[in-house]
């Protein structure tokens, strides 16, 4: 079988299954119940970890002001599981604010980005004061490379 | 040489497997068997597919040569007989969870299969996604001894095809178990799925291709446990749906470590050579110290720590 025959069933297949979740169309409405969930949630992923949550204002993310230092924690949905990774210096190259929405630039190839929308105009200023001095502290060359495969 | 008409067989039967994944994702959306279909992630899967497909095809000449030119120093001439055929399968089995398992410890290698691992869901469709960068990782060296020792690159060719064709049905999560002797002799989609979990307790667990007691004698094997479901993924998810950057985000990470200033040699080659995870702070990344994390947190000690 050559290499066009291979690529061709995976584009039927590909095919097949855009039909399928178009006549299906299986919604993600998952939402974050609140604050204990978000942490819940990332306590999966760094089971030690405490702090103060803030949910975003589409319950599809949230930001956990972890306790002891300044690392940031980060919530998000990706495809149907939520996601969670811990800031440290280095990692979070920029974060913007555009209307309610903060973007965060990670300096991760297969996390590049995230979003989190904050509609409190004090929340958001607080938010992006924090996550700018994050951000400032990797340019520093301050940040350790605390990795987890 | 096995007849062609078996190849084919066996080419034609891994393109229809491929028609299972709109099955089961019509019956997981019709709620008649356990699983999770989301349509960005199965898609990506199909993309990934394609530059697999593509830089497999392209260079599949580096593993032909390698093993040609291995064959042609060939120790033995083993002919094709449904025996030799037989040994030839279990044996490339073998070779099989050398190569995961190497594919598992080492970041350089886990680079090119971390890519398998990389999406969140479980289900045929996990199939898809597949290295890009298999053919030059170096691990195709492993496929040098077969050949050497003497059965044909057709034949060993055939029992990998076969055995990548097995492997299959163990990407879903709509079959629970299967028959205890089964499960004790054979890779299954329970054993697959502590394989892809990223839980401390499943991380680098059970290598098997086809047999599962390769696991069980190297001391590799977990069983998947109803009190722990599986969290699919990696100890560090992704959160990009690009193939590009799905393909090739740990080579990005080792570079980023690989620029760091200040390493010793020794600290280079642990971020390229040393387990997932490795660091210079220490191994608190790796599997092991994962597991050492969960231990202390669940209170249970080592046998000399007690």
């Amino acid at each position: 079988m050559g290499i066009a025959v291979d690529i061709a069933a995976n584009l039927l297949i590909g095919g097949l299954l855009l039909a399928l979740f178009a006549r299906r169309r299986p919604r993600d409405q998952a939402r974050l119940d609140g604050p204990a969930e978000a942490l819940g949630i990332y306590r999966q992923h760094f089971p030690d970890a405490d702090g103060t949550v803030t949910l975003a204002s589409d319950q599809r993310a949230a930001l956990v002001a972890l306790r002891g230092g300044n690392g940031v924690g980060l919530v998000v949905r990706h495809a149907r599981r939520w996601n969670a990774r811990e800031l440290q210096p280095g990692e979070l190259r920029r974060v913007s604010a555009a209307g309610d929405v903060l973007t965060l630039s990670l300096s991760d190839f297969g996390w590049p980005a995230s979003q989190v929308s904050l509609a409190d105009p004090d929340t958001r200023t607080r938010w992006l004061a924090r996550l700018q001095a994050l951000a400032a502290r990797g340019t520093d060359g301050a940040g350790p490379e605390k990795r987890l495969a | 040489m096995p007849d062609p008409a078996w190849v084919k067989v066996v080419a034609v039967a891994q393109l229809l497997v491929l028609l299972l994944i709109p099955l089961e994702m019509y019956s997981v959306s019709r709620s008649w068997t356990r699983g999770q279909y989301d349509a960005r992630d199965a898609l990506t899967n199909v993309g990934v597919s394609i530059g697999s497909i593509f830089f497999w095809g392209t260079l599949s000449w580096i593993l032909l040569s390698t093993v040609t030119v291995a064959y042609r120093h060939r120790l033995l001439d083993i002919p094709f007989t449904w025996w030799t055929f037989l040994l030839a399968f279990v044996l490339e089995d073998l070779r099989y969870y050398w190569w995961h398992r190497i594919g598992h410890r080492s970041r350089w290698f886990w680079a090119s299969h971390v890519v398998h691992h990389s999406s969140q869901h479980f289900n045929l469709s996990t199939n898809l996604r597949q290295s890009w960068t298999s053919q030059f990782s170096g691990l195709i060296l492993m496929s040098v001894p077969l050949a050497w020792l003497g059965f044909s690159p057709a034949m060993v060719g055939l029992a990998f095809s076969l055995n990548l064709l097995y492997q299959f049905w163990l990407h879903t999560e709509a079959i629970d178990r299967m028959p205890r002797w089964f499960e004790w002799l054979l890779n299954t989609p329970s054993h697959h799925r502590v394989h892809h979990g990223s839980n401390a307790r499943y991380l680098d667990a059970n290598y098997a291709g086809v047999f599962m007691i390769w696991d069980r004698m190297f001391g590799s094997f977990v069983p998947e446990q109803a009190a722990e479901p599986v969290r699919y993924g990696i100890v560090k998810n992704l959160a990009t749906f690009n193939p590009v950057r799905i393909a090739l985000h740990e080579y990005a990470a080792i570079l980023r470590d690989q620029l760091c200033p200040g390493l010793t040699l020794r600290q280079r080659l642990g971020y390229l050579f040393g387990p997932p995870g490795w660091s210079r702070d220490g191994l608190q990344g790796t599997t092991a110290g994962l597991r050492a994390a969960e231990r202390s947190r669940i209170g249970v000690r080592d046998c000399a720590a007690a």
